[in-house]
């Protein structure tokens, strides 16, 4: 049975990731990446493979993060009154970050568990309680609905970057 | 844009894919550009913020841990009971009690005096009793 400390090393950055794109604040995705290991501490680790373990820690995650979000929805947003010149690469990250907050929920927290967490598709219809298919058919619209926003953005990027297929760790 | 293409996405995220499927999608220049798009995508998901967390202090104590707590507690209690035992033993019997004396003490300071008396009633067995009205 693995322990809160090796499911910590090998999940924080997925875990921070993810929060940190579904709040939108670096300091709010730390404090719930904490809060979540701090959960898991107080409760019996399941007695599952791998997978299940991602899928539990991420279901921790899943729940303060909505929390987070429904307590920050009743809260107004302060408002930036200056507007700071920004990279370009900034720009971008920024527009991702505006069309991510567009995405519906569920689409959102789909295609975040899957970028940012890099859980497979049963592992996300566990956490999200969603058919397999379900994930598969709403990763690809919240795909398609990025793309759609970002279209140009994403062009402008490719002769600066290279890419592959693997997970940042 | 056409959900055939979700077996880019498949295939990108590491799920088994029919060849023929992929193939057909790949085929398509469309299909091509989802395909470099999303991987786009995923590089700028990922990008940001570095994680700066720290596992949190609170632990769950394991069953050994409480074990060994329960064993320090358990010695604290048997030392100070025998401690306690073998300094009653050593000590002098209590001297035996003598009803205290008891003095009243008046705010001004000094024992407190029974005022004079100013009238002197005797009492008298075999006195005759009268009933006045008046109580006189």
């Amino acid at each position: 049975m693995e322990t809160v400390d090796v499911l910590f090393a090998r999940h924080r950055n997925g875990i921070f990731r993810y929060l940190y794109r579904m709040v939108g604040e670096a300091d709010a995705a730390s404090d719930l990446t904490q809060e979540v290991f701090l959960r898991l501490s107080r409760s019996a680790v399941p007695d599952t493979g791998p997978s299940g373990l991602r899928a539990w820690v991420f279901t921790v995650a899943r729940h303060l993060a909505l929390n987070h979000l429904r307590d920050t929805s009743r809260r107004p947003e302060a408002t930036e009154l200056v507007e700071q010149p920004r990279p370009a690469i900034q720009e971008i990250a920024a527009a991702l970050r505006e069309a991510i907050d567009n995405l519906p929920v569920v689409e959102r927290d789909v295609f975040m568990m899957r970028e940012a967490g890099g859980l497979s598709y049963d592992e996300i219809s566990r956490v999200c309680n969603l058919p397999p298919g379900a994930v598969r058919s709403r990763l690809h619209r919240a795909r398609q609905q990025l793309r759609e926003t970002l279209g140009g953005s994403l062009r402008a990027l490719r002769p600066a970057r290279g890419v592959s297929l693997a997970h940042r760790k | 844009m056409d959900a055939e293409y979700d077996v880019i996405d498949a295939f990108v995220d590491g799920e088994s894919v029919d060849r023929d499927e992929l193939k057909r999608a790949l085929t398509d220049p469309a299909g091509r550009d989802y395909f470099v798009d999303i991987l786009d995508l995923r590089v700028l998901a990922n990008d940001g913020e570095p994680a700066v967390v720290t596992l949190p202090a609170v632990r769950r104590r394991s069953w050994r841990s409480s074990l060994a707590a329960a064993a320090a507690l358990v010695l604290c209690v048997a030392g100070a009971y025998s401690v306690g035992q073998r300094s009653a033993r050593s000590a002098s019997p209590p001297a035996p009690s003598t009803p205290p004396v008891v003095q009243r003490v008046v705010p001004g300071g000094g024992l407190m005096q029974a005022p004079e008396p100013t009238r002197i009633i005797r009492l008298e067995s075999d006195a005759k009793w009268t009933e006045t009205p008046g109580g006189k």
